[in-house]
């Protein structure tokens, strides 16, 4: 099956890209890719100027590491470790030093003080997905890949997150690439790209009124 | 420090959670374990205790002298007078029974007065003279219980003394372990209780420290022919090696429950990658490197292992008390005496519990691992509750079982190496890996035909329960090869000793046709070499009943550097009267001809197989003084001796050894006589000596209790194996039934009863308990076919008569099947107790 | 010299030493079952070629035990064969000794006549009767440590002690012996010492005493000096000693000159006085190691030196009293003329009284 063909994009540092496209139109592939977590059948991604085909394990791994931060639609907290443990752990896996601190700050740039001892079911969806930016953030990523961040959230709350990565945006200057279904939310964005039938299309943003 | 708390957090922590199924898995790796280590320290405390009483008194010795019969005290005099700084000891060895405690132990006759190890060390008696001079003084170890001053009666051959205990022997300060009970006199006391007048047991030669000269020449020139000079120990190292292909076997059926063990660990491991698929997704998404994520699932295994391994120490000590005396009978029905010794839990016991335990663990995991590190981050996250690959159900699987098979079968043709059957052994691991190779397809088949059998008796909760487990057949099939392979085990084993059992009950039905048989009280083990008085021979012979009696008379002799067993009996007497059979040599009636007039003599088949020996061939024994040249008359078949037992005449070998005082006897009665006044009369006539009289059947069956004493450790292993495989299978159902939650709860909802939910399953184990069966029963035929053919021909040499033991194996599926149900009991009631609402709530 | 280990345990199983006694040989060289205990005792001074001094002392003894019933085997005990062997190594100061403990068992020790050997497992003196009277006698022992391999060639014939074919230790006759000596032997052969071996000659003195019957009441120890003088000339003292350290009545001696001519000396006919002490750390008994020796009726004035202090034998097994037996020399004069000699002392019952009787208690530490 092919989700993705002759898609060809570049983003510049800083951007924040709304990607939409309906459902299946492969906006996650794109991310997969993009993210080093799934490598191209045909074609190639370039990370940081080398092909993620060249790249073994270990590189693949430290483009995870160091270069990307990702947002799971279903929030994908590891159910076993409370809140705050969830952030600090690509730090830990990373072997970086002083991650609780680190982690605790972030848990306060998302809005969650006090609430890090918290195991992932005692949260409502939006602190749980408010976690999983802060996890996405927490190795300051050049990259914020975020793959329908509010698809399950309720209108108010996704208004929260969305702020949240605007924020993040021009506050630290990562550059988002966010997949959704929702011109509303893509509005947020400063580029939009259409996905459709494999192909990317830029289209200009449009505000509702 | 920060991946110890990663591995923590992602690996410990849920292992925390599901208690159940962690405590299921490692109860079932710490039974493993605890066999195994058991079985080592039980090994260790049976086989070697043996050794401790004589090798106490051996000291530092650095050769001995034996001779069959006994060493002409005269060639210690000579010995002695030696020049040089050679010193030598003195020792006669038997036996006696402590009466009122019941116990046989060692008794020992040293010169207290001259000895020259005696002298030397701190923990053996070296009384005043006075004391010596009391002939009735006694030493004992603490362990017999008696102290200075009283008195102990001693039953040995056929009659009972009364001693005074001289003093107790302090064993705390022996170097080289525990010293085991023993009764230890002088040497003219002994000779006189023992009944060895003028003659040695053996000689020990003590060099001075530093000697490097080789003096065994200077010595054999004072010894006679017959005499035998060898490194000192060497008959415990013998008999060490004797035992060792025995301890092998065992130590082989111990780690059937660990690879049952192992099984389940793999089961559990993989279930564990299932069911985290995602989160090793979402893992690898945050930047776990692929070696992180199989270290982590590795560590799992580890974790499990090092737990059971933990756990299964104590609990080996523990099980090992019971095995101690098994395996003690065992042994001392099979070889040697023996007290069973301390079971001590020595650093090394640590050891092997951990290697064994965390070892099984990782290679289990491995699979596993290597799969959940296999896939890229969003495959695993896109794959999430998927089974993990199925791909054994494919064809190649079933060409490269069947080529595992033929390989199996081509190892069992082979020899065995130091007369231990590994490639028996590897044999029958190829064997047992084919089968779990093909269980897939077979379990598969089997669900697949059992669903609309199960319909049937459980209704729709039968086809559910046969689907959910079709569903998930990995996992299951994993559970179903762990639990076939238990069942194989048991049913093989079975089916080897049943036949065996037939065998020799054939074998002793044919071979003992006396009416009546006398030996001394006591008397255990078959290293035990008691004697009778030519009085009591006399007495017997003397009766209005007996119509003849055969005097049979046993020596223990070393060939080809193992110990062996010689006897004698009166050849035409037994030849009128028994059936023997042959199994190489020419009519029987030549046979007992050349036996009853010439240095000739019968070879046992474990004889002839450790040794190559043939009819025609002459073998040199040393007998007496002499070394005499025997040639074979026969081979025949023999279940009396695992060791081997030579055969000959009475009268040939009372011309090399002039003793004679019988072992026992065997006590034909006039044709009409009536056996229990016979018995009664000959009992009454011989009443002043301590013996036994006992008839045909009895011998008989007392001979089929050793045997069945004999194989209880054997039992008793496999049982834990299955016991093993149980818990795995309710580990395993547990795991389903928390899987399919969803599905369950979707039942309730639907309206099933929480009977029916139980019945679902229910039927899921009885499911996996027939499958089991079936795929249990090919493989134990086929195994038990290995074990009658290859493994016990190659390490012990006996000829087994294949036979279905129909009522053990009966026996043995009704309660594996019964055990099957029993492990389900406890998922069905986690199953039925969940709130629908609450199970469709969580998803 | 006198070493009673088994005491009367009932006189009457044994035969008695009485006067008359009719001496026959070599069948007295050998060994007499029927008395209650004997012995034969050889000491003596050796050198190395360089001129090293060791002493030896190689003593056999035999103890009967009183018959019981009739022997069933060969290892009933009816006789305890008991040796030391000792050497005095005068140059490094160490003693070293040994202890050998049998039965008669199948051959384990004994002194036969016809086999012309006294031995004790592999520790022997084998006899050779080539020069009438003057038997050739070959010592051979090894122990950890030290081995001796000696033959002793008589210089002068035995003499037989005492008068009436008796020595004569207790007023009512119940301890006296039957007691023959060889006092100079010409000694050559070898001996080894902590791996070293070394080419010796020297003299030896043998003793072979048999007898029944222990110490009498009051009888506390003995001493007994050997002396072979430079003149040619060799003497044998004894005392039986009391607890105040008195010599008794019977105290004897005799005197041997160059051609083996015996005379015998009454106690009243000497004094022997002790000198200076030295005391055992082992055992704390305290020695009087120096002795001087006076006999007017020869004109003997000799002074007694130990080559050293240290050599006291105890037995392991305590199977013997503890003595004191070492090698010594001799200074003095004869009349004016200047003496000198070589010899050996011993002395017993400085620890305790020489008890009498079957040791009942085992050793300590046992």
């Amino acid at each position: 099956m092919t989700a993705l063909s002759d898609v060809t994009v570049e983003i510049d540092p800083g951007e924040f890209v709304a990607l939409i496209g309906r459902s299946g139109c492969g906006k996650s592939t794109f991310l997969n890719l993009a993210g080093a977590m799934d490598l191209p059948t045909h074609g190639e991604v370039h990370i940081g100027g080398v092909s993620t085909a060249r790249m073994g394990d270990a590189e693949l791994t430290a483009v995870r590491r160091e270069q990307v931060g990702f947002i799971f639609q279903f929030f994908q907290l590891l159910p076993t470790l409370s809140a705050v443990e969830n952030v600090e752990l690509p730090l830990q896996l990373a072997s970086q030093p002083r991650p609780r601190h680190r982690a605790l700050e972030l848990m306060e740039l998302v809005g969650l003080n006090g609430l890090g001892d918290r195991l992932p079911y005692q949260l409502s969806g939006g602190q749980m997905q408010r976690v999983a930016v802060a996890r996405a953030l927490v190795h300051s990523p050049a990259v914020l890949l975020a793959d329908e961040p509010i698809g399950n959230l309720d209108t108010e709350t996704s208004s929260g997150i969305l702020d949240l990565l605007q924020h993040i945006n021009t506050d630290l200057g990562t550059t988002i690439v966010m997949a959704t279904h929702s011109r509303d939310s893509a509005a947020r964005a400063g580029r939009i790209l259409r996905l459709s039938d494999g192909r990317l299309s830029p289209e200009s943003p449009t505000r509702p009124v | 420090m920060r991946h110890a708390q990663l591995l923590y957090r992602l690996i410990v922590r849920p292992l925390l959670r599901e208690k159940a199924r962690t405590t299921l898995t490692v109860l079932a790796v710490a039974l493993g374990v605890s066999v195994v280590v058991a079985i080592d320290l039980a090994g260790e405390a049976s086989t070697n205790s043996f050794r401790s009483s004589i090798e106490t008194l051996q000291g530092s010795a650095s050769y001995e002298i034996h001779q069959v019969g006994g060493i002409p005290e005269a060639v210690f005099g000579e010995l002695v007078r030696m020049p040089g700084p050679l010193r030598f000891s003195a020792r006669i060895e038997g036996f006696g029974t402590v009466l009122g405690r019941g116990e046989r132990v060692p008794v020992f006759g040293v010169d207290l007065i001259g000895d020259a190890l005696l002298s030397e060390r701190g923990d053996l008696p070296a009384p005043a003279l006075s004391d010596i001079m009391d002939s009735d003084a006694v030493w004992v170890t603490p362990s017999l219980g008696v102290a200075e001053g009283e008195e102990v009666q001693l039953l040995v051959n056929d009659r009972t003394e009364t001693f005074t205990v001289g003093g107790v022997i302090d064993t705390s300060q022996a170097d080289g372990g525990p010293v085991g009970a023993m009764v230890v006199m002088d040497l003219s006391e002994a000779q006189r209780a023992l009944d060895r007048v003028g003659r040695l047991d053996r000689i020990y030669v003590h060099e001075p420290d530093g000697e490097e000269r080789d003096r065994s020449e200077a010595i054999r020139q004072h010894l006679p022919p017959g005499a035998v000079l060898s490194a000192a120990g060497v008959r415990s190292q013998q008999s060490r090696a004797m035992l060792r292909a025995f301890r092998w076997n065992v130590r082989v059926l111990s780690y059937i429950a660990l690879i049952v063990g192992a099984f389940l660990i793999y089961n559990t491991v993989s279930v564990s990658v299932v069911r985290r698929r995602p989160q090793i997704g979402v893992v690898r998404a945050l930047g776990a490197s692929r070696s992180m994520v199989r270290v982590a699932f590795l560590a799992e295994g580890c974790l499990l292992g090092a737990a059971g391994a933990a756990l299964g120490l104590p609990l080996g000590r523990a099980l090992a008390i019971g095995a101690v005396e098994t395996m003690g009978r065992t042994v001392q029905a099979l070889y040697v005496s023996s007290a069973p010794g301390e079971i001590g839990i020595r650093p090394l016991t640590g050891a092997l519990a951990a290697c064994v335990g965390i070892g099984i663990a990782l290679a289990a995991s491995w699979w596993p691992a290597r799969e959940a590190a296999g896939a890229t981050p969003s495959e695993a996250m896109a794959r999430a509750r998927l089974e993990y690959d199925a791909a054994t159900t494919r064809g190649k699987w079933a060409w490269r079982a069947l080529g595992c098979a033929i390989v199996s079968a081509g190892l069992c043709l082979l020899p065995a190496w130091e007369r231990i059957p590994f490639a028996g052994y590897v044999g029958a691991l190829g064997l047992v890996a084919s089968a779990a190779m093909l269980t897939p397809r077979v379990s598969a088949a089997c669900l697949k035909a059992s669903e609309r059998l199960f319909t049937l008796p459980f209704g729709v909760a039968g086809m559910l329960g046969a689907r959910s487990l079709a569903a998930s057949l990995a996992r299951t099939s994993v559970i179903v090869a762990a639990m076939s392979i238990a069942t194989a085990m048991m049913i093989s084993v079975g089916i080897m000793v049943g036949s065996f059992r037939e065998t020799v009950d054939l074998w002793i039905q044919e071979e003992l046709r006396a009416d009546l048989y006398l030996r001394p009280e006591g008397v255990e083990g078959s290293n035990d070499r008691a004697t009778l008085s030519p009085a009591v021979v006399t007495k017997v012979e003397g009766s209005r009943h007996v119509a003849a009696v055969d005097r049979f008379r046993t020596y223990d002799i070393s060939y080809g550097g193992l110990p062996a067993t010689l006897a004698s009996r009166d050849i035409r007497l037994h030849a009128a009267r028994s059936t023997t059979r042959f199994l190489e040599g020419p009519e029987p009636d030549t046979i007992w001809d050349q036996l009853a007039t010439s240095d000739s003599l019968i070879v046992s088949e474990p004889f002839n197989r450790k040794h190559d020996v043939h009819v025609g061939d002459t073998i040199e024994l040393r007998l007496g003084s002499n070394r005499v040249g025997f040639t074979v008359a026969a081979v025949n078949y023999s279940y009396a001796r695992e060791e081997g037992l030579l055969m000959c005449d009475r009268s040939i070998l009372q011309r090399y050894i002039p003793d004679s005082r019988p072992s026992s006897i065997a006590i034909y009665l006039k044709p009409g006589a009536d056996i229990v006044q016979a018995q009664e009369e000959i009992a009454r006539s011989v009443a002043m000596h301590n013996v036994q009289i006992v008839r045909n059947r009895e011998v008989r069956e007392r001979s089929l209790v050793v045997f069945d004493r004999t194989f209880a450790i054997a039992y008793a292993l496999e049982a834990v194996a299955i016991v093993v495989a149980i818990l795995g299978m309710a580990g395993a159902l547990l795991t389903l039934v928390l899987d399919r939650r969803a599905e369950l709860g979707v039942l309730r909802v639907l309206g099933a009863t929480k009977a029916q939910v139980r019945s679902l399953v229910l039927a899921q184990s009885g499911m996996l308990g027939l499958v089991s069966n079936l795929i249990g029963c090919l493989l134990g035929g086929a195994l038990s076919l290995v074990l009658i053919k290859v493994i016990n021909k190659q390490s012990f040499g006996w000829t087994i008569q294949f036979h279905w033991p129909v009522g053990f194996l009966l026996a043995a599926l009704t309660a594996v099947y019964g055990a099957s149900l029993v492990a389900g009991v406890y998922p069905a009631r986690i199953a039925a107790a969940r709130d629908p609402i609450e199970v469709l709530h969580e998803e | 010299m006198v070493l009673p280990l088994l005491a009367a345990i009932g006189l009457s199983a044994f035969e008695p030493v009485v006067p008359g006694y009719e001496f026959a040989f070599p069948r007295d060289h050998f060994e007499h079952p029927r008395f209650e205990h004997e012995w034969w005792y050889y000491t003596g001074n050796l050198r190395d070629s360089s001129g090293r001094p060791f002493g030896f002392e190689l003593t056999f003894f035999r103890l009967a035990v009183e018959p019981g019933k009739p022997p069933e085997t060969a290892w009933d005990v009816s006789q305890v064969y008991l040796a030391h062997l000792a050497v005095s190594d005068v140059a490094s100061g160490k003693f070293h000794r040994a202890e050998r403990i049998n039965r008669r068992g199948p051959g384990l020790a004994g002194a036969s006549e016809t086999e012309k050997v006294i031995w004790n497992g592999n520790w022997s003196a084998t006899w050779e009767f080539d020069r009438p009277g003057r038997p050739a006698q070959r010592l051979q022992a090894a122990a950890a440590g030290m081995s001796i391999d000696l033959q002793l060639d008589p210089s002068r014939p035995f003499v037989i002690h005492g008068e009436d074919g008796i020595a004569r230790k207790q007023a009512d006759g119940g301890t006296a012996s039957h007691y023959v000596s060889f006092t100079r032997l010409r000694a050559t052969g070898r001996l080894g010492l902590d791996g070293e071996l070394y080419d010796v000659e020297g003299s030896a003195w043998m003793d072979h005493e048999f007898s029944t019957g222990g110490l009498a009441e009051g009888q506390t120890g003995w001493t007994w000096l050997s002396i072979q003088l430079d003149d040619g000339n060799d003497l044998m003292v004894y005392g039986m000693r009391d607890a105040q350290g008195n010599h008794d009545a019977f105290t004897f001696g005799t005197f041997v000159d160059r051609d083996g001519q015996k005379v015998s000396l009454a106690g009243s006919e000497f004094t022997l006085s002790p000198g200076r002490t030295w005391r055992s750390s082992e055992t704390g008994a305290e020695y009087p190691v120096e002795w001087s020796l006076e006999i007017p009726k020869l004109g003997y004035r000799l002074a007694c030196q130990p080559l050293m202090d240290r050599q006291e034998v105890v037995s392991p097994r305590n199977a013997a009293p503890v003595y004191w037996e070492g090698a010594v020399r001799y200074r003095g004069d004869r009349r004016g003329e200047p003496v000198k000699g070589v010899g050996y002392l011993e002395m017993t019952g400085y620890d305790k009284p020489v008890e009498l009787g079957v040791r009942d208690s085992p050793p300590e530490g046992r």
